[in-house]
């Protein structure tokens, strides 16, 4: 007879693989990076420039400069972008980061030889037609004040602000007027001092044959590139963070608050960063995590609450976040207190933090399964210039952390009274 | 293409496997035939609701999440209109696990009421948070009982008013799982890095010796034929006047499903597609717009959706779209066209079998639509269709009578005020 009251037999968790990329440095001073899987028929392409915000001139600056690329080319209009991408089944945007800004091309691998043309078009002959900016322009204020109606994104933006300081690149989203003064040759001087230089990196992953690489080197490597040098210094931006404060947007009609709590927490290259991780993932990580237990799934006051740490490549921010009926605004906050505090008055019992760090590592091995989720991670050793073990060293940091490491840890980073806390909603 | 093998336990219960040994991960997708269609009008939401207490604890195993989480696996569900999705995916050394806790939760619950209460409340909060507090968060809300009168479409599966969650009680609860939770209302698939034998050894151990329970008959009537336009007008604190069309179209296994998806791809697909090219590029109408289809099992909806720039007027730019659908029921679309469609949503299958955990979900329905093999169908079935295939829905599906028509109305909004302690 079956005892369905015991668990099965469980295993450890090995230790992962990732897979190794070729890397080419090309002739006009870009870096080709090639990670090759024949499973699935496709290629990914990333072209990533340093043009993220964190460069920017004005608001909005980096973002409409990505969009305006798309909108026509010396040789190109807009619509036949636009036609030949969708002929050949594919998808091609720009994504303005904090740091950098990457265009992607996701695309079938037989059909790649079509479309590098036209990518590298976009990239290098962009002609900013007016007609199509004042459309952008039109259609990006009118998406911000959408936007600005959203509880999450003003709560974030109102957080942020306080974190980093008024005016600095990290903030997340927009002030209402942020696009109005924006001119086309801001974002042409944009393109021109940021996206066609030296310190371009293409990291291609998927079916690629070798004459397909051989290809994506030759053409890559025709693109004019300016030396880095060349691109006007950005000075780089103060943190003015407000002492810890608390801000409220009030927004009278809603049903719900949004919630943020957090601070800037060490680099990505910082000692701690990596047994931060694992004690993030305990407070606000995952289902089982402290926040969610108490506040989903026992007090039942929303649908979900998670913390999360995001690194950028000048600094980190931590927050808890979440949307509360606004009645128990305030007793959510109270709640966020005391398991800030569990973390640093308690150990973590032995059971508890086994199944974190078992969640962790099954959840890396589930997040490295595709091609491209690889790519992610090795883009990411790159772009942060990472050791080469940087993964390695996060699953040693998992395996090995312990209770009295992470109530130090707490003790140190989670004091709320070194925290911002910013809610978009009403407080009762 | 992808590779299964399949057997069905004397329960009933219908088993798909798909070996993949590229990655040391192992998917469990459990698909129940139930959705918010076969909800009675009074308790809607309810299917939803119980995709909720499947995780309160089932008969013999306390708590879902902590067990799978102890041996490195993750997990989620969702609900539909047509069915309930359970999935998880975990480290394949320790697929027992995930056999051992799906098993339990198909064998029976625990039927907590603090559970349901708690969760009554977690999901009154995810019905305000995506539905209730958000710009445009209740169009489907209004919509759906435009479009459907009475099939049980009509209503959205995050039901049709907060007060029939906070209704459930745990007798409703109890007979629902009877009725729809047995073995032979469920298909379950095994993916990733194992075995078929492996795999069927381990649905018998822990499937297999749960009772067969009741099959579920659906008997739902076909929504009647519309035959006038329906138009409803509504206003809200939005930014931008919204216009969304609903056309009635025909289930997903009818022959002329494929040619009504490309119907939608040509009209609203991306950049490319008509609407976007003319309507907000050319003629500077619309801010954005968009064209799907539901793709629910029984007749479903082509939508269109867009929201004006400022100053547009309503009727105005209802009556632009509406010229350049008759284009379509008048004029056969030139070959590169319907190729450029075709070649989309040939890309479009492609990627969708990247991840394993969409695989193993993709076999599950078209299991629950008569064929696992159904998904390596598809590619084919668009290939196939031609110019007066596409003129021939178009006329048909979008036809005015068979239109039903949401104007949204933007109105003026109030200002965020700003304020600190």
């Amino acid at each position: 007879m079956l005892d369905r009251t015991k668990a099965p037999e469980t295993y450890e968790i090995d230790a992962v693989t990732l897979h190794e990329a070729e890397v080419t440095n090309l002739a006009n001073g870009a870096r080709l990076h090639v990670i090759k899987s024949e499973t699935q028929p496709v290629i990914r392409l990333d072209f990533v420039f340093k043009a993220g915000k964190w460069f920017e001139t004005g608001n909005g600056v980096s973002d409409l400069t990505a969009k305006m690329l798309l909108e026509g080319t010396i040789n190109r209009t807009a619509k036949q972008i636009a036609e030949t991408i969708a002929y050949y089944g594919a998808s091609f945007e720009g994504n303005h980061g904090y740091d950098r800004t990457e265009f992607t091309l996701y695309c079938l691998a037989k059909h790649l030889n079509e479309l590098l043309p036209l990518v590298l078009d976009v990239l290098q002959n962009p002609s900013f037609p007016k007609e199509e900016f004042a459309l952008l322009k039109q259609r990006s204020q009118q998406n911000l004040k959408l936007q600005r109606q959203k509880n999450n994104y003003l709560a974030t933006h109102c957080f942020t602000k306080s974190v980093y300081g008024p005016g600095h690149p990290y903030i997340y989203g927009f002030d209402a007027d942020a696009f109005d003064d924006l001119q086309l040759t801001d974002l042409i001087s944009f393109y021109h001092s940021h996206y066609v230089t030296q310190e371009l990196e293409v990291f291609a992953c998927g079916s690629i044959e070798a004459s397909t690489q051989k290809l994506l080197a030759d053409e890559i490597s025709n693109l004019h590139l300016q030396p880095a040098s060349k691109i006007i210094p950005v000075n780089k931006p103060e943190i003015k963070s407000a002492e810890a404060s608390y801000a409220l947007v009030e927004m009278p009609d809603s049903l719900q608050s949004s919630i943020r709590v957090g601070k800037r927490f060490p680099s990505i290259h910082d000692e701690d960063y990596l047994d931060l991780l694992v004690l993030n993932e305990l407070l606000g990580g995952y289902f089982g995590s402290r926040l969610m237990r108490n506040i989903r799934e026992d007090k039942g006051y929303t649908y979900g609450i998670h913390s999360s740490v995001s690194p950028r490549e000048h600094d980190t921010l931590f927050y808890i976040g979440t949307d509360v009926n606004y009645t128990v605004t305030d007793n959510t906050i109270e709640e966020i207190k005391k398991e800030l505090q569990a973390l640093q008055q308690d150990e973590i019992p032995a059971e508890e933090l086994q199944t974190v760090k078992n969640y962790m590592l099954g959840k890396f091995l589930n997040d490295i399964a595709t091609i491209f989720e690889q790519c992610d991670r090795y883009k990411r050793i790159v772009l942060y210039q990472l050791p080469q073990n940087h993964y390695n060293d996060f699953v040693t940091a998992i395996k090995t952390i312990t209770p009295s490491r992470l109530q130090q840890l707490a003790k140190q980073y989670l004091d709320y009274a070194d925290m911002q806390t910013a809610l978009a909603g009403k407080r009762s | 293409m992808i590779q299964f093998k399949e057997f069905t336990l004397d329960n009933g219960l219908q088993v798909i496997v798909h070996e993949d040994h590229t990655s040391p991960v192992a998917v469990l997708n459990v698909l129940y035939n139930v959705g918010s269609r076969d909800e009675e009008e009074a308790h809607t939401g309810f299917a939803h609701l119980f995709e909720h207490l499947m995780f309160s604890g089932s008969v013999n195993i306390p708590v879902y999440d902590e067990p799978l989480q102890r041996v490195g696996g993750e997990n989620n569900a969702f609900t539909s209109p047509d069915i309930t999705n359970y999935y998880l995916t975990l480290p394949a050394q320790n697929i027992e696990t995930g056999f051992w806790l799906e098993s339990d939760r198909m064998l029976s619950l625990a039927f907590s009421e603090n559970g349901l209460e708690v969760q009554r409340k977690v999901v009154v909060e995810e019905f305000k948070q995506n539905y209730l507090n958000q710009p445009y968060g209740d169009v489907w809300l209004k919509l759906r009982p435009l479009a459907y009168k009475e099939h049980p479409y009509k209503w959205a599966t995050i039901g049709k008013e907060i007060s029939h969650i906070e209704e459930a009680t745990m007798d409703i609860v109890k007979a629902f799982f009877k009725k729809h939770y047995a073995p032979s209302n469920a298909i379950l698939v095994v993916a990733g890095d194992v075995t078929f034998d492996r795999a069927k050894e381990l649905a018998e151990k822990w499937f297999g010796p749960i009772p067969a329970g009741e099959k579920y008959e659906r008997s739902i009537k076909p929504e009647p034929p519309q035959t006038a336009p329906r138009v409803l007008e509504v206003s809200a604190d939005v930014p931008l006047s919204a216009i969304y069309k609903t056309y009635h179209m025909p289930a997903r296994t009818d022959d002329d499903y494929y040619a009504v998806d490309l119907v939608s791809d040509i009209l609203g697909r991306g950049k490319s597609s008509r609407l976007y090219e003319q309507l907000v590029k050319e003629q500077k109408l619309f801010n954005s717009i968009s064209a799907s289809v539901s793709g629910s099992i029984e007749a479903g909806l082509l939508m269109i959706q867009g929201k004006l720039n400022e100053g547009v007027d309503l009727q105005q730019a209802n009556a632009a779209i509406e010229a350049i659908n008759q284009q379509l029921m008048d004029e056969l679309v030139d070959e590169q066209e319907l190729n450029k469609v075709k070649n989309q949503a040939e890309a479009s299958i492609v990627f969708s079998e990247i991840e394993l955990l969409n695989r193993a979900m993709n076999l599950a329905y078209g299991k629950l639509l008569g064929d696992a093999n159904f998904v390596n169908t598809e590619g084919e079935k668009l290939q196939a269709v031609t110019p007066q295939d596409i003129q021939r829905c178009a006329r048909q599906v979008l036809n005015p009578n068979n239109c039903s028509t949401l104007l949204y109305k933007a109105e003026k909004k109030e200002v965020a005020v700003a304020g600190e302690e």
